[in-house]
């Protein structure tokens, strides 16, 4: 069980985030929040690279700067700018990482092979990262952040530069972790974390506005979020009565998913977490 | 009486377990042999390598110039082989970004860099004793400027790891060798320099000198032990 027992981080007097208060067991827990909002922040201290400014992080109860390697040894972590080597191959550069990772050599290539499968890297394994695209070195950073089998997997964005079916593949991946341990996954991208996340953890300025589930969040918009055909010459007036959540150009008309907190004349739709991500930071 | 909140028992066996399997991996767990601690420095120590012939070529010019010349050009470049492997090392890993994934991982990066800081600064001390021995040993007060070169260079790699440790950048440790540099310039172009160089190397005891660089040696032995402690503890 990590907990994050009111967390302030400042970067000289400016809090990057507030009092931040979490407990997070097994399951995947999606953090949501524009960029700059200071889910990095969070992240950063989660993993012990930065030591928050007042409260602490613990883990089982003991603060996680006390575990010191001991704690680094139960964590996965992929940052948002995954760093490798141009000359390297994965192989090669996933046996230096589990090194760092204190991992034993018995049983090591077969665990690589077995990860680098995983992620669908096989026929590349042998070849120089530099030649990667950047869909392809993310998915070795989601292999060496597996690859030790962490009781706590921290990923900063992780699905940037994948394509929809790298992101699906990722995504199985990373539910199908989630089971026995703690994933956290740092996003602002909602489709990653919409069908697959236990909880969702919304940061606003600074501090944590949500912590529920996708449903519970959803709900809150219950009644609020409407569906209609608007015709292309009244787009603009309707767009400044009221909020667009998504416009789809039809012939002769927009096809609009649009938010009002009072009651209007239009069918009513099913509101879902992206519709309640722009609301929130409209 | 104090009513204690315990949590829940299913979490206590799961922390108990999680305890337990941390005990094991405990005895399982690799330390980072020279390969992993030299992971990447390749082009750093070739350039290093080039630099250092460089110097010692350029030394070699010196051989039959006065002892105060020769003396203070050989302590000049002492530490000089170090340093700039030391920066190259921990600039490229700087340009390939990384050292954030690493920090966060059992044997962070900061603890790589203090033992990569103590093997390459002691191979340095090595280096250049073989080759003050080979080269300048008829020159008046060799050993002793051999042991002080010993201490100088360790002294200033435990200086550039605890400025690395604060400022997290290798163009902070930039700043010790350029003010070694300029000191030792310094020294050689004024009268009083040379006079206090003269008295350093000549009327100090090889004994004392030889006991600094032990005391350096030790010192960064128990540095790195420390970071040890702080950082790579399992």
């Amino acid at each position: 069980m990590l907990t994050v027992d009111n967390v302030t981080k400042c970067y000289g007097k400016k809090p990057a985030v507030e009092n931040i208060s979490l407990s997070l067991g097994n399951g995947l827990y999606g953090l949501l929040a524009p960029n700059g909002a200071g889910k990095t922040t969070l992240i950063k201290m989660l993993t012990t690279l930065l030591t928050p400014t007042s409260g602490e992080i613990l883990y089982c109860g003991t603060p996680i700067e006390k575990l010191g390697a001991e704690y680094r040894g139960l964590i996965g972590y992929l940052p948002q700018q995954f760093g490798y080597y141009r000359g390297s191959t994965p192989v090669r550069y996933l046996e230096y990482l589990a090194a760092l990772k204190g991992m034993p050599e018995k049983g090591l290539r077969e665990k690589i092979d077995k990860v680098i499968d995983e992620v669908g890297l096989t026929e590349s394994k042998n070849i120089k990262m530099k030649k990667f695209s950047g869909g392809m070195l993310q998915r070795v950073g989601i292999a060496q952040a597996v690859m030790s089998d962490p009781k706590i997997l921290i990923l900063d964005e992780p699905t940037a530069g994948l394509d929809p079916k790298e992101r699906v593949r990722f995504r199985n991946i990373i539910s199908a972790m989630s089971k026995d341990r703690t994933v956290i996954l740092s996003t602002h991208i909602v489709s990653d974390i919409e069908s697959i996340a236990n909880r969702v953890v919304m940061i606003k300025d600074r501090k944590i506005f949500r912590d529920s589930t996708v449903p519970e969040v959803s709900k809150e918009l219950e009644g609020q979020v409407y569906e209609t055909s608007v015709p292309d010459g009244e787009y603009e007036a309707f767009e400044r009565e009221y909020f667009v959540l998504s416009a789809r150009q039809e012939q002769g008309s927009m096809a609009v998913r649009f938010y009002s907190p009072s009651p209007a004349p239009y069918q009513i739709a099913e509101p879902d977490l992206e519709d309640f991500f722009l609301v929130t930071y409209r | 009486m104090i009513e204690i909140k315990y949590p829940p028992r299913d979490e206590i066996e799961k922390c108990k377990k999680t305890v337990v399997e941390a005990a094991v991996m405990r005895k399982k767990i690799r330390r980072p042999g020279l390969k992993t601690v030299f992971h990447g420095c390749g082009s750093a120590g070739f350039i290093s390598i080039l630099i250092y012939a460089l110097l010692w070529w350029l030394c070699m010019g010196l051989k039959n110039a006065d002892p105060l010349s020769s003396g203070l050009a050989i302590l000049g470049i002492y530490p000089l082989s170090y340093f700039s492997f030391s920066f190259l090392s921990i600039f490229s890993e700087e340009q390939s970004e990384t050292v954030e994934l690493k920090s966060a991982l059992r044997f962070p990066y900061f603890y790589i860099v203090a033992l990569r800081t103590l093997y390459a600064s002691v191979a340095a001390v090595f280096m250049n004793l073989a080759l003050m021995a080979a080269v300048f040993r008829h020159l008046n007060g060799v050993w002793s400027l051999c042991a002080a070169g010993t201490a100088f260079t360790v002294i200033l790699a435990l200086l550039s790891m605890k400025i690395y440790q604060k400022f997290g950048s290798s163009t902070a440790i930039c700043a010790l060798p350029a003010l070694w540099a300029a000191v030792c310039a310094l020294s050689a172009g004024s009268e009083k320099g040379a006079m206090i160089f003269n008295r350093f190397i000549n009327i100090v005891p090889l004994a004392v000198h030889i006991l600094v660089a032990a005391a350096s040696i030790a010192g960064i032995i128990l540095y790195v032990g420390k970071v040890e402690t702080r950082y790579a503890d399992c």
